[in-house]
């Protein structure tokens, strides 16, 4: 094969790859929104808005580019981001192939017909297996940035491979720009971009040096940290560094108007750059430096400030103020702490605090460094001005570790960080802030080192890589539990091994499309192609170091970079995705490396020996992928899903006019802000979520008007939430009596010094001064403003009563709300109150004695109801809601995928079932709680929706309704799998069926209730054996339970 | 060769196709600027076609057009 037919060849095949992936995707994307952060980057695209930090500019403006598509026709645009994230897959699968070819083709130059076989089918094994894994194909259907951000990657790679190839004429120095430019605009999409500068510098190295050896190798590897380093904390932050002193400059020294600074320091650096630059081009040339090393250093860092610059964007429309604009971050200073993601906190890497470390004030002893805002106007045209708002300062710990891996001292982190290191801790001297020695039990290294290597290694990084390329047990979020989220391989000899029995498998794994297994043949076929490459001499080995950097920096070094804390809410798998594009191309090598067994297995006529051989090694190994997408399509294909976008309507369906939602998480909040951002849905609601509430940005926000909906009533001025302030109020009851609410906010809000100080303490405190609060209600204004709807038998209360949470505190957002409702509440409830029925207890401050369900939100009302049923819901708005105003995203489709969340969500709706029953049989409605349970089968049905808890009361409306047959057919179903997985639960070992003890106890709840609810029914002889099984399994597993709680 | 004589690899026709990306970009980011809301009004010139739909692709295809000035060859 000579090299023009090899490049055609190699051309046609990569597009032919990238047409295959193209379409896997396409076919799979989903409809509309997904769920997590989708939503939000969909509004924030469509409508030029800030999302959550750093930012990802240039994914925002790309994602517009894609949907301006969908033309007029917005429910479409979420679409046409999920179709630009399937395209840049698919782009990124096109450059894996290139980059497979090229790593292999230059080991086996010269190209014979046989070895220019093996080269192209190296390329189409490995890509096409990285296609089909499951951590690229989630990421390749939905809205998110890491599709993108993989494209950026893999096309920086493959440039340095096509410089590579032609490193000596001058022109291909046009390539290493590039990259710095593409470096610099994948800042805007995402940072993991950056974690292939190691492996760039490595190939630069190889090429270039001409004396290679082992110092000098190990020079190349800390010049590339190196670089890494100065891009992510020099230039990044060094560039906004300087617009914020040259902002301070401007306007608080020469009165300029806000960014001026900014967008002087910024055309100023690139100015100074392009003078360089002409110079060097123009000028004559005498210095001992190349001319061209340093035009194309000067180019390299003028592309990548150029790249940079997206972030424009979000300063723009930060300042237009939109209705989303996280952080707000419309000058240099809010940009900074933005781009730094100070809302996350901190996290230690190489020295830090432990979970039993204290905090005593400062590092260094001083105040730290001053937080500068924009300062409010005492007049509309009073000059723009910054001002201190406060410092912020580094804690000091009195307790610090080398490689601080179990750093938080959240308690929900405790039980996990001592569970993964089996924890026993050693007691230690230390000095406390005013020099006084404590003792304390503090973990030892090596269980720092266990947690580390259990948790963060194992747990939250080979798993997944297991997963990809060698099974999955299915798509549970797993957290060591032995049913639940495990890497498996499909081989029953080493599953048992690996997660216990592998007979009569429950169906939470046999059944779930999320099982996948491969046998482990990825996994061989990739150590194979790791093998071959290292034995092929010098240039293999070097291609091998290059490879294994991308692999490592892309995987355990983010690892260690994270450092997670346990019980992490979802799979974080799609972070490591670079990683396992890198074990794809050895994959794809694995082909060069059975080649010589099975040419030795063939006995052919020497004529076609070769070639043919060749031939059917590719084709053996074409066999693995295919293998795997035979298993991966069916939980990757959410075509005709619109499970997010419609649950997140329903939310904003059942509210009043003018509402007000109190959301938390990103699932009850993002895909509302979508249908109000995008398609324009209830724009008159007011969706607040909690978390953000806490922040003096977003309670701003809040005071104004966005689309159709007026201001919140929030009675308070910004000096008394800006900055610092009542970030924490102290609850300090001075007597037992309830006191008004009004009152105790009026003292909470004061500056009056009286009110700041305790007779025990001698600093300056917010505080409440009662636990107990009382909501007095205006009746008249309540029936003027006719906004509380009644049921039959309500009366209006005149007073209310609020039970703070027992803590010792309340947060910024809690004294916000409370000042809301009690300003709410003075002007007769004019605007309702919601919180979604998966609201926590901590979001009610107090309130939930006067929650009322109604769909699938509950409203604070000020009523009250003899009949308790009646006054925890609103029968005729829930029944409107389930019966016409919801939509259920095509939840009934027979074989639609249903992953956990999605899952989750339906479950929550047949939780608004099941009280709808319950209440319409309550007053002896039957006929129409039948009516109710036969919608909830049919648009949950369960088969894809299986039958448990949450449908004992559909049963329930059955079997009052005379439709007897039905119910038992679903107490039967439910028996029988409950009792198949008690049965495979029995067959585990102690220690495994611990692990599982949460779903062992909802099972054998599952079958306690259905049991009692059979015999309340008078249907004991439908259920018979069930019994004996429910009493045998529930004598076993008693220990465990009792030992759980 | 003298260090004085290496042939760069960007020349003039790059230059131009970058400072014309570069000013697309500029043009992208003017037309998005503009009045924003504030807490007592809210003004739906934010969104406007001009700001949220005319803007973002004029700034894309500047920064694509970059690709094509660091690219070019005579």
């Amino acid at each position: 094969m000579n090299r023009k037919t090899y490049l055609r060849w190699n051309d046609l095949l990569g597009w032919t790859t990238f047409g295959i992936a193209a379409w896997t995707y396409l076919s799979t994307v989903e409809p509309s929104i997904s769920f997590w952060d989708c939503p939000e980057y969909v509004a924030c695209a469509v409508k030029g808005e800030v999302g959550h930090p750093p930012g990802n500019a240039f994914f925002l403006l790309m994602g517009r580019v894609f949907a301006n598509a969908a033309g007029d026709d917005m429910s479409r645009a979420a679409l046409w981001m999920n179709r630009m994230s399937a395209l840049f897959s698919a782009g990124t699968i096109l450059f894996l192939y290139w980059t497979i070819t090229a790593l292999v083709s230059r080991l086996l130059w010269p190209m014979s017909w046989p070895k220019g076989i093996l080269t192209l089918g190296s390329g189409l094994v490995g890509a096409l297996a990285y296609t089909w894994s499951d951590t690229f194909w989630f990421s390749a259907v939905e809205a998110e940035v890491y599709a993108f951000s993989s494209f950026m990657t893999a096309l920086t790679f493959w440039l340095m491979l096509k410089w590579e190839a032609r490193a000596d004429e001058p022109s291909a120095d046009r390539y290493l720009i590039l990259i710095a430019y593409v470096v610099g605009l994948s800042i805007g999409v995402h940072l993991l971009n950056l974690l292939c500068l190691p492996a760039i510098v490595l190939i630069a190295y190889h090429r270039r040096c001409r004396r290679p050896n082992r110092w000098r190798l190990a020079g190349a590897l800390a010049l590339s940290l190196l670089l890494i380093a100065v891009i992510l904390y020099g230039l990044i932050p060094g560039v906004v560094w300087l617009a914020q002193r040259a902002e301070l400059l401007a306007v608080n020294g020469l009165g300029l108007p806000y960014n001026m600074g900014t967008l002087f320091s910024y055309a100023g650096a690139l100015a100074i750059i392009i003078l360089l630059l002409w110079r060097v081009y123009c000028g004559r040339w005498h210095h001992s430096v190349g001319r061209r090393v340093v035009a194309n250093g000067l180019l390299s860092l003028l592309m990548l400030l150029a790249g940079y610059s997206t972030f424009a964007q979000v300063l723009i429309r930060a300042s237009a103020a939109p209705p989303i604009n996280e952080n707000a971050p419309s000058d240099a200073f809010a940009l900074g702490s933005y781009l730094n993601r100070d809302q996350y906190g901190q996290v230690p890497l190489l020295w830090g605090q432990t979970f039993a470390s204290r905090s005593i004030g400062q590092k260094h002893g001083h105040e730290g460094r001053a937080l500068w805002a924009k300062a409010l106007k005492p007049t509309d045209d009073a000059p723009d001005r910054y001002y201190v708002y406060g410092h912020a300062g580094e804690p000091a710990y009195d307790y610090n570790v080398l490689f601080p891996r179990m750093y938080s001292d959240r308690p929900e982190h405790l039980a996990g960080y001592k569970r993964w290191s089996d924890y026993v801790g050693q007691e230690v001297n230390v000095r406390d802030g005013n020099g006084r020695m404590r003792r304390v039990k503090v973990p030892t290294w090596r269980e720092n080192m266990a947690y580390f290597l259990n948790y963060q290694v194992g747990h939250m990084y080979w798993r997944y890589f297991l997963w990809n390329f060698c099974g999955r047990q299915n798509d549970l979020r797993g957290n060591g539990e032995a049913d639940r989220g495990n890497w498996v391989t499909g081989w029953k000899w080493v599953d048992r091994w690996l997660t216990g029995s592998q007979e009569d498998l429950p169906r939470m794994i046999a059944a779930n499309k999320g099982h996948n297994v491969y046998y482990m043949l990825p996994l061989l076929l990739g150590l194979a192609g790791m093998v071959w490459q290292l034995r092929q001499g010098q240039r293999g080995r070097q291609g091998w170091l290059t490879v294994a950097l991308f692999f490592f920096m892309t995987g355990l070094a983010i690892v260690i970079y994270l450092n997670q804390p346990p019980n992490q809410p979802r799979e974080r798998d799609y972070a490591y995705a670079g990683s396992f594009y890198a074990f794809s191309i050895w994959i794809g090598m694995g082909v060069c490396g059975l080649w010589p067994m099975v040419r030795r297995l063939s006995h052919w006529p020497k004529t076609w020996n070769e070639g043919a051989g060749a031939a059917l090694t590719v084709a053996l190994c074409l066999a693995v992928p295919l293998q795997m997408v035979g298993q991966t399509w069916d939980d990757h294909d959410r075509s005709e899903r619109w499970l997010a976008h419609d649950f997140g309507r329903n939310y904003l369906a059942a509210l009043d006019r003018d509402a007000i939602i109190f959301v938390n998480g990103d699932n009850e909040t993002f895909p509302l802000w979508y249908a109000q951002e995008v398609e324009g849905f209830r724009r008159d609601v007011r969706v607040c979520n909690l978390a953000y509430l806490q922040t003096d940005w977003y309670i701003d926000q809040m005071k104004s008007p966005a689309y159709e909906s007026p201001a919140l009533p929030i009675p308070m001025n910004r000096g008394q939430y800006a900055g610092n302030n009542r970030l924490v109020s102290y609850v300090v009851p001075r007597s037992d009596k309830p006191m008004d609410l009004h009152r105790a906010m009026d003292f909470l809000l004061s500056d009056d010094a009286r009110t700041k100080t305790l007779p025990d303490y001698a600093g300056r405190l917010d505080y409440l001064p009662a636990r107990k609060l009382q909501l007095h209600n205006d009746v008249e204004a309540i029936i003027g403003a006719n906004v509380i709807r009644t049921q039959p038998g309500d009366s209006l209360l005149p007073q209310m009563d609020i039970e703070l949470p027992t803590r010792q505190y309340l947060m910024r957002n809690e004294i916000v709300q409370l000042a809301m409702i009690d300003s709410i509440a003075r002007d007769g409830w004019h605007r309702p109150i919601y919180f979604p029925i998966t609201s926590s207890a901590d979001s009610f401050v107090g309130m939930e004695p006067d929650l009322r369900l109604a769909g699938l939100v509950q409203q604070v009302v000020p009523l009250a109801n003899e009949d308790r049923r009646l006054a925890a819901i609103d029968v005729e708005r829930t029944y409107d809601c389930v019966m016409n105003r919801f939509r259920w995203g095509n939840a009934d489709k027979p074989g639609i995928y249903l992953d956990e969340t999605a899952m989750g969500m339906c479950l929550t709706h047949r939780l608004v079932f099941g009280q709808l029953i319950e209440a319409l049989l309550a007053r002896g409605d039957t006929a129409r709680a039948v009516e109710v349970a036969d919608r909830a089968r049919s648009v949950l049905p369960a088969c894809n929706v299986p039958d448990n808890l949450q449908s004992i009361p559909i049963m329930r409306a059955y079997l009052a309704g005379g439709r007897e047959t039905l119910a038992d057919e679903m107490a039967e179903e439910m028996l029988a799998d409950a009792a198949q997985y008690l049965r495979w639960a029995a067959s585990l070992s102690p220690t495994r069926q611990a692990s599982c003890q949460a779903t062992i106890y909802s099972q054998l709840r599952l079958m306690h209730e259905t049991l009692a609810e059979m015999q309340r029914a008078g249907r004991s002889q439908v259920i018979g054996h069930h019994l004996n099984t429910f009493n045998h399994h529930y004598e076993q597993f008693k220990f465990i339970l009792a030992a759980g709680r | 060769m003298r260090r004085a004589d290496e042939p760069l690899c960007l020349g003039r026709t790059n230059f131009i196709i970058m400072a014309v990306a570069a000013a697309l970009v500029v043009t992208g980011f003017v037309l998005m600027s503009g009045p924003g809301c504030t807490m007592r009004e809210f003004v739906a010139d934010v969104f406007s076609a001009r700001r949220v739909v005319w803007a973002p692709t004029v700034c894309v295809a500047g920064y694509l057009l970059m690709i094509v000035g660091i690219l070019w060859r005579r």
